[in-house]
């Protein structure tokens, strides 16, 4: 009698102690699953367009508030990587910025994680962060009226 | 049909939501909209819904959202529990959900359009 | 000084899975394997593991070791610290301990056809190749079959039709060698539905690849291939090529 012993959806959040692009697989992976499901109900929120003036107003009121706010900084920090690490993917995936093949020697290193790809994935993080700043000015700043 | 064709529909609308998402967002600007609070005013809505091109953004976004988060679903999904009826009713539900949210996507577009 | 050890077991007759610790004595430039043998001599005589050359070539004794998939006899001490936790590897059933079955891995690797695949085989004399299209495909061509890769793969723990990282990366090899001919056979078979497109470039399999084989990188290219660069394969030339052109002839 042998034991099952698969990871199962467990191990696709272990990213303690993995590589880089793990952290990227799940993070891509999650944030499409979150804003998918913000899409689906964006397109019922919008259809309150045609309930006219009244309910739309009420709507938007219902909506602006630091809760709702912080939901929308959330989906756009994601769609944003989302988008941004969805490049890198459609290039790497590709066999584009991955490097070439050659034979190995040691010290063995696998060279599509060392490769312009890696860096890459940095710059969609740091890049991810600077458009999110750009969000919270819009959102908090801007339209809640926060001051510091 | 080959499995490339959904990753290729996946390639595809991926960058068609990245380019008309960002006309989506462009779009405040060229209506001379100064922040989020003006843009969600019910009459500066309503004015993008009135001209063509603005509606034709918002339509093509619309399926190419639509296409990419469901063919994402699937992937997740078929990756989650294998076997052949749930491949299949996987396929069928990303179809359909998909083909309900354009719908209802489109009812807002056209009928907001004639309002 | 003591190492402390802690196996998960399992015991496939109660069917029950357990920690055991054991203290086994430090002696420089040890190997885990080293550890595991001398508590099979000295502490349990029960202990199941499975290893055979103790030179990193067989692939035998791949075990997750402290979190992290590696080779048994190529994992030193001294790199992994005096606490030593180790655990069967993933995705792939049980039978006893440390010692799993590799069944599943190896059907969906004759599933790729692991073989040199021309309609009309020769017999009479051998397939020529350059050293240079040698160098396409060599570096996945010393794949051990160890199975760490297929242990690490977060798609093969829940996708169990998933071809998985080690059969994707031998049909780069064969797609690659130019003795091979029916490059677009072996697409059809790895671009459906549990194919290629499972892979989502998470890059454990490479990252715990003892050999460097990078099934990661193998599987980007396949990707290629199949989607936008079909007609690449075409200039994978067919051996035997035009004598002429042969260096070694």
């Amino acid at each position: 009698m042998v034991y099952e012993n698969s990871r199962g959806i467990r191990g696709w959040w272990e990213i303690k102690g993995k590589n880089f692009e793990k952290l990227l697989f799940i993070l891509h992976r999650l944030s499409g699953v979150v804003v998918g499901l913000y899409f689906i109900l964006h397109i019922f929120e919008t259809s309150t367009i045609l309930n006219g003036e009244e309910d739309w107003k009420s709507l938007m009121e219902f909506l602006k508030n630091p809760f709702a706010h912080t939901g929308l900084l959330i989906v756009a920090f994601l769609s944003v990587f989302h988008a941004l690490n969805g490049i890198r993917l459609i290039f790497a995936e590709q066999g584009l910025l991955i490097g070439k093949m050659r034979r190995q020697g040691y010290p063995i290193v696998s060279f599509s994680l060392t490769g312009i790809q890696r860096k890459m994935g940095w710059f969609v993080i740091l890049l991810t962060f600077i458009l999110a700043l750009y969000a919270f000015y819009h959102l908090f700043i801007v339209s809640l009226g926060v001051r510091f | 049909m080959r499995e490339s064709t959904f990753v290729l529909i996946q390639y595809l609308s991926g960058l068609f939501v990245l380019v008309f998402g960002a006309l989506h967002f462009a779009s405040l600007t060229f209506l001379g909209v100064k922040n989020l609070n003006e843009a969600l005013e019910y009459q500066n809505v309503l004015t993008r819904y009135k001209q063509i091109f603005w509606l034709s953004i918002l339509g093509i976004l619309m399926i190419a959202v639509t296409s990419h988060t469901f063919v994402g679903f699937r992937s997740i999904l078929i990756e989650i529990k294998q076997g052949k009826k749930w491949e299949l009713f996987v396929t069928l539900f990303a179809i359909i959900a998909g083909g309900i949210i354009i719908l209802s996507g489109f009812r807002t577009i056209l009928l907001a359009f004639l309002r | 000084m003591n190492l402390k050890f802690r196996i998960l077991r399992y015991d496939p007759e109660e069917k029950r899975r357990y920690n055991q610790e054991y203290a086994v004595p430090f002696r420089k430039n040890m190997t885990i394997l080293d550890a595991l043998l001398y508590i099979k001599e000295n502490l349990d005589h029960s202990l199941s593991f499975r290893y055979a050359c103790q030179a990193g070539l067989c692939g035998s004794c791949g075990m997750i070791i402290n979190g992290k998939e590696n080779l048994a006899c190529q994992t030193k001490i001294e790199e992994v610290g005096k606490i030593i936790e180790l655990k069967p590897l993933h995705n792939f059933p049980v039978i006893k301990d440390l010692v799993v079955d590799f069944e599943a891995m190896f059907a969906k690797h004759s599933s790729i056809r692991p073989y040199i695949w021309r309609e009309q085989e020769k017999f009479d004399s051998e397939y020529l190749q350059t050293p240079e299209e040698l160098e396409r495909f060599i570096m996945v061509a010393s794949c051990i079959n160890c199975g760490l890769c297929y242990s690490s793969c977060p798609v093969t723990g829940t996708d169990k039709l998933y071809l998985g990282p080690h059969a994707l990366a031998q049909c780069y090899r064969y797609i690659m060698d130019t003795r091979d001919k029916d490059k677009k056979k072996r697409l059809d078979i790895i671009d459906s539905p549990h194919g290629i497109w499972r892979c989502h470039f998470a890059g454990e399999c490479s990252e715990v690849c003892p050999k460097g084989v990078d099934p990661a990188y193998s599987i980007q290219q396949l990707k290629g291939f199949a989607l936008l660069r079909r007609n690449e394969l075409k200039r994978i030339s067919v051996a035997p090529l035009k004598k002429e052109k042969r260096k070694f002839e």
